[in-house]
């Protein structure tokens, strides 16, 4: 049992096919931090536009996880950009990043079957 | 169903496309919406799912343009998003999305909310079907009725005689393409002219059929079947008295046998030694005669419409005309015209206008009757067939 998404929701969704867990644990692994880097690029130029997108983008992806607590990271942010209220933002991003991490790495762990 | 999807995050993409392959769909899947588009217009869907928030277009820009398109068949659109207050469902749905599903998708939702835009899209293909049929039957009823009308045109003067005595003419309106009314001027032998018009109740197709069989009876052509000439003891045919065949047209159309239509008829000859015009009507509108000194008539007869009742006589009358005079047949499609406020024509208006043109030749004086009727119906013109037969003694 893990804290970081809800692995029962997350195989019905899948049909329990292993298969395409992985398949799609490997997206989440390539694009994940392509879009964490657009998201920490956006806080460090103050561009709440790009902000906004990107961890919109962030969020959507990773709610096909069943991961709520980084979703709610990323829509903390993801808010901050659309307010273009940026106070607190790294902060907020260094949460979601560790979030990320622990949702990678549980999601793989669960393929090696120790989930 | 051919499904197009637009997403730009590829795992949410993924997992769409997963879900609607195994439930059997065709799916194409666009990585944002202007690819979408393009894939759009390369090809025909039925259903379009689509994120709302994507880079290059977005979701709402997409079902704009969708919308605005040409498609063979109706584009279910269905609205990933995480938005779900009111003003965002207006947005969406004024540019033309038909449904919402909340992202992540849920897969009971998205299975019911696919299964409601298929039903539309049966719905939709299964009226078009049916109104291609329609119109393919429209096409096909609009070409008979071309030809029917054609046929009936084939009932009215081809040409008119020409006597020394008299001259003729007429006008002929149907409301409808087929009408109820039809006329003729026979020559009959050397003294005789020939002069009926008719009314079918009713018009349109079972109308018309009726006044092709009738005038088939109504032949000048000295045939077993004509019921205007008949041979004599000497073989020789002799016109026929109106009233007779009139009666003979009761005889031979009743009612029940013609699907319950009867029809009203002035049939007369016109003899062009005597000047005399000998008549039977049957429920038709009287016979009206413009003698050249004196005010216009209306000779009103009573009489029962051919096929009410079986085995009746019908009373002949004359008339006695001298050079200049005129006389009118015609149908209630004059009298019974409805001006806007339903007030008919009348007979008393008819006759003021028939008394005001004698100054006219008689064709102008046709046209000009025809026109005055038109002109007080306004717009949309008579409701009813209009025919009018005039005979002027020279």
């Amino acid at each position: 049992m893990n804290d970081i998404f809800d692995k029962e929701s997350l195989l019905d969704r899948i049909d329990n096919d292993m298969e395409f867990l992985s398949e799609t644990v490997e997206m989440l692994e390539e694009d994940g931090p392509d879009l964490l880097g657009q998201i920490r690029s956006a806080i460090d130029a103050a561009d709440s536009e790009t902000l906004a997108v990107a961890a919109h983008t962030y969020k959507g992806m990773v709610a096909n996880f069943c991961a709520d607590s980084t979703v709610e990271s990323a829509l903390k942010l993801e808010l901050m950009g659309k307010g273009g209220d940026l106070a607190g933002a790294h902060e907020a991003l260094a949460v979601l990043e560790d979030r990320a991490g622990r949702l990678t790495a549980a999601l793989r762990e669960l393929l090696r079957g120790n989930g | 169903m051919k499904v197009l999807i637009a997403e730009d995050d590829r795992i949410s993409r993924r997992m769409l496309q997963r879900q609607l392959e195994e439930w059997g769909h065709d799916v194409v899947a666009a990585v944002d919406g202007r690819d979408a588009w393009e894939k759009f217009q390369a090809d025909e869907y039925s259903i379009v799912v689509s994120d709302w928030m994507m880079p290059e277009m977005d979701g709402i820009d997409l079902v704009r343009r969708i919308r605005k398109s040409e498609t063979a068949g109706y584009v279910y659109v269905i609205l990933l998003t995480a938005r779900s207050k009111k003003e965002d469902i207006i947005v969406g749905m004024e540019a033309g999305a038909d449904d919402f599903l909340s992202k992540p998708f849920d897969r009971g939702e998205l299975r019911v909310r696919l299964r409601a835009g298929e039903r539309i899209i049966h719905l939709e293909r299964s009226l078009a079907q049916r109104n291609a049929q329609l119109q393919e039957a429209n096409k096909r009823m609009t070409r008979d009725l071309e030809a029917a009308a054609k046929v009936q045109q084939s009932l009215l003067p081809s040409s008119l005689p020409e006597v020394p005595q008299a001259r003729f003419a007429w006008h002929y309106r149907p409301c409808d393409e087929l009408a109820g009314d039809f006329l003729n001027v026979l020559r009959l032998g050397e003294r005789h002219v020939g002069i009926y018009v008719a009314d079918v109740s009713g018009h349109g197709v079972a109308a018309s059929l009726l006044s092709v069989s009738i005038s088939r009876v109504m032949t000048p052509h000295a045939t077993a079947s004509s019921l205007l000439l008949k041979p004599d003891a000497s073989g020789k045919y002799r016109v026929v008295a109106p009233g007779e065949v009139v009666a003979e047209l009761n005889r031979r159309f009743p009612m029940e046998e013609c699907g319950d239509r009867y029809f009203t008829i002035i049939y007369g000859v016109l003899d062009l030694e005597s000047l005399e015009f000998r008549y039977a009507s049957a429920g038709h509108p009287p016979v009206v005669v413009v003698p050249s000194k004196r005010a216009p008539e209306a000779l009103e007869v009573a009489s029962l419409a051919v096929g009410w009742v079986p085995d009746v006589e019908y009373e002949e009358h004359s008339v006695r005309l001298a050079s200049g005079d005129r006389f009118l047949l015609y149908t209630d499609g004059i009298p019974e015209a409805m001006n806007s406020d339903m007030e008919q024509f009348g007979q008393e208006r008819m006759l003021a206008s028939i008394d005001g043109l004698r100054c006219e030749t008689l064709d102008a004086s046709v046209a000009s009757l025809v026109r005055t009727v038109e002109s007080w119906c306004g717009g949309t013109g008579p409701k009813d067939d209009v025919s009018l037969l005039a005979v002027e003694i020279v």
